[in-house]
């Protein structure tokens, strides 16, 4: 019974590794292509059609690939050292591993950008603009 | 069960890099648009070269970094950011947003008169 159950596991890994490997390659090659329009990833409507590159889009967009390749890392390694402890300590059931704990700095961090993106924001549309000055004052 | 760890291991690793070298090449071959990254703009649509943003930039890109040499020295958890990391953040973006909210006050000011 526990062997099927095993099978059954693997084939799910096997089925959901493949599925996962071949939305990636699809969405890449498109992105290769030209189907998916990266052009406007980190910029923000001005007025204008072509819009301008955003600072804090760009800051969240690195930050992003930060914490993703850490997380992975982090997954991966933590696996690795609980399939060498499992050799070692087989007495002591099945261990899994957890996922990490993201530390308050980190979240301090993606704060500070996300609050400095949001002020940015309200100065932005406060300001007047060359549309405002032409236009007629309200009675 | 192993083999099925490496292939999990390796293919969210290309997965990964191919995505990093997608958006990193297309940044470098015009694909994604970064015209203005470092040009403040007033409200009456001229652009003016930002300092404030250079500095952003650059206090992003050294965070990023040694939060990665963090992680690849010990990968076991998310190591913790100190807190001069944080403040020295935190007083970029200040320096940023000071920067915009002086461009936006004389452009408010200039536009009253």
């Amino acid at each position: 019974m526990a062997s099927s159950l095993q099978w059954l596991e693997l084939l799910i890994g096997y089925v959901v590794c493949i599925a996962v490997g071949l939305f990636a390659l699809v969405v890449i090659w498109k992105i290769l292509k030209g189907d998916i329009d990266l052009n406007l990833l980190i910029s923000e409507k001005t007025g204008d059609k072509t819009g301008s590159a955003s600072m804090s889009r760009f800051q969240l967009l690195i930050f992003t690939f930060v914490i993703a390749l850490s997380f992975f890392l982090i997954v991966i390694s933590n696996a690795k050292l609980l399939q060498t402890d499992a050799n070692v300590k087989r007495t002591q059931g099945p261990m899994m591993p957890g996922l990490p704990e993201i530390p308050g700095g980190v979240l301090g961090l993606l704060g500070i950008s996300a609050s400095s993106y949001t002020v940015s924001k309200a100065i932005q549309s406060n300001t007047p603009t060359k549309d405002d000055a032409g236009a007629p004052k309200a009675p | 069960m192993s083999f099925l760890m490496n292939l999990i291991y390796w293919e969210t690793l290309l997965i990964l890099f191919a995505l990093l070298a997608t958006v990193v090449g297309q940044l470098f071959s015009g694909g994604i648009n970064t015209q203005g990254l470092l040009l403040g703009r007033t409200g009456n649509g001229n652009t003016y070269f930002s300092p404030e943003r250079v500095q952003l930039l650059l206090i992003t890109l050294a965070a990023a970094f040694q939060y990665v040499n963090a992680v690849l020295h010990k990968p076991t958890t998310f190591p913790e950011v100190s807190g001069t990391w944080l403040a020295l953040l935190g007083s970029s973006h200040a320096v940023y947003l000071g920067g915009k909210f002086g461009a936006a006050f004389l452009t408010r000011r200039n536009s009253s008169n």
